[in-house]
């Protein structure tokens, strides 16, 4: 205490002294960007959060309608016993089909992977397409 | 001089169009999710925010880290300001707890005494206070004080903070306020004097 010999009085002036004199200080510059990148990073994870939340519930709510819809068309049309005994002639008609593809199904294989991969090719653009529909839907 | 004025002093701003806007029109804004307002936001009291947590961490580098991690808790709370209190109280109140709780972290860790201008601790430097600027450390023991002493302290002292307005940040009577500030400045020169006896 040699060299600070002071009085409570001075003391609690220097404390003053000392807290009331503190410079106010100009902040970083990378502060302001540093919190915006931030906060851009928060506000993009919740959109995606969001946009997650929509299409899972959107996926539950088709898959589950397509479930009920199939249900109820069976239930009312019984389709089963229509495809059988309903339409006269119905299981012959298909019979002649089902067999004519099978037996001439080798020799016009060329002709079917065509149409096949055709139709693959219509389906990818297809769901690109809406995959792409879908996400600008949720998009900003 | 207001906080307003000592501000401008300090960086040099002056008021211009945008200020014409008030803050909680930005906060509204905010809310409904313009991110362009919160930035104006963080522009007008990046400042504030910044010598409240040097005030409270007493490094430049941990001072800008606890300030962004205060804009980022106040963004994600904006939903919850009511504007029951002015949004400079609210922002004081979250940078404050923001602070406290990294110190407190820190303490719990025993990290405290790894700052490398403190040496032993935030108040003990191993040097003759002569030595050192005696005023950095009469400020550096406001950081040894009790959470809320600190932060009233640290808030008073803050140009132009009322005590109106701290009493708001620690949501209690203006009675209650003062009462703190004369514990508060009991415990300081209590703390500070111990300090210089040990290192004296």
């Amino acid at each position: 205490m040699a060299e600070i010999a002071i009085s409570s009085e001075e003391l609690d002036n220097l404390i003053e002294e000392a807290l009331s004199e503190e410079p106010f200080l100009k902040a970083p510059l990378s502060l302001q960007r540093g919190v915006e990148a931030r906060v851009r990073l928060i506000s993009l994870r919740e959109h995606e959060k969001r946009r997650f939340s929509v299409s899972m519930l959107t996926l539950t709510l088709l898959f589950f309608g397509s479930v009920a819809l199939s249900g109820i068309l069976l239930w009312f049309t019984n389709l089963s016993v229509l495809y059988t005994d309903g339409v006269s002639g119905g299981k012959g008609w298909f019979d002649y089909y089902a067999t004519a593809i099978s037996l001439s199904f080798s020799s016009y294989q060329g002709a079917y992977s065509l149409v096949i991969s055709f139709l693959l090719a219509l389906a990818t653009l297809f769901l690109a397409g809406a995959l792409q529909i879908h996400k600008m839907i949720y998009s900003d | 001089m207001t906080r307003e004025a000592a501000i401008r002093e300090c960086t040099g701003v002056l008021p211009d169009i945008s200020e014409a806007v008030n803050d909680i029109e930005l906060v509204r804004h905010s809310q409904s999710g313009s991110r362009e307002a919160f930035s104006e936001l963080i522009r007008r009291h990046q400042h504030l925010v910044y010598n409240v947590a040097y005030r409270f961490m007493r490094d430049a580098t941990l001072a800008e880290d606890m300030a962004q991690e205060s804009f980022v808790k106040a963004y994600r709370l904006l939903k919850g300001f009511r504007g029951d209190c002015s949004f400079t109280t609210w922002l004081y109140r979250v940078t404050a707890t923001t602070c406290l709780t990294e110190i407190n972290k820190r303490k719990r860790r025993k990290e405290v005494e790894l700052t490398p201008e403190s040496g032993g601790n935030l108040c003990s430097t191993g040097h003759k206070p002569a030595e050192r600027d005696l005023k950095e450390q009469i400020r550096r023991c406001v950081t040894r004080l009790s959470d809320r002493y600190a932060t009233i302290v640290t808030l008073y002292y803050l140009k132009g903070t009322s005590y109106d307005e701290i009493a708001q940040v620690m949501d209690v009577p203006l009675g209650t306020l003062k009462t703190w500030m004369f514990r508060a400045r009991k415990q300081l020169r209590f703390i500070i004097e111990k300090e210089l006896l040990n290192n004296g």
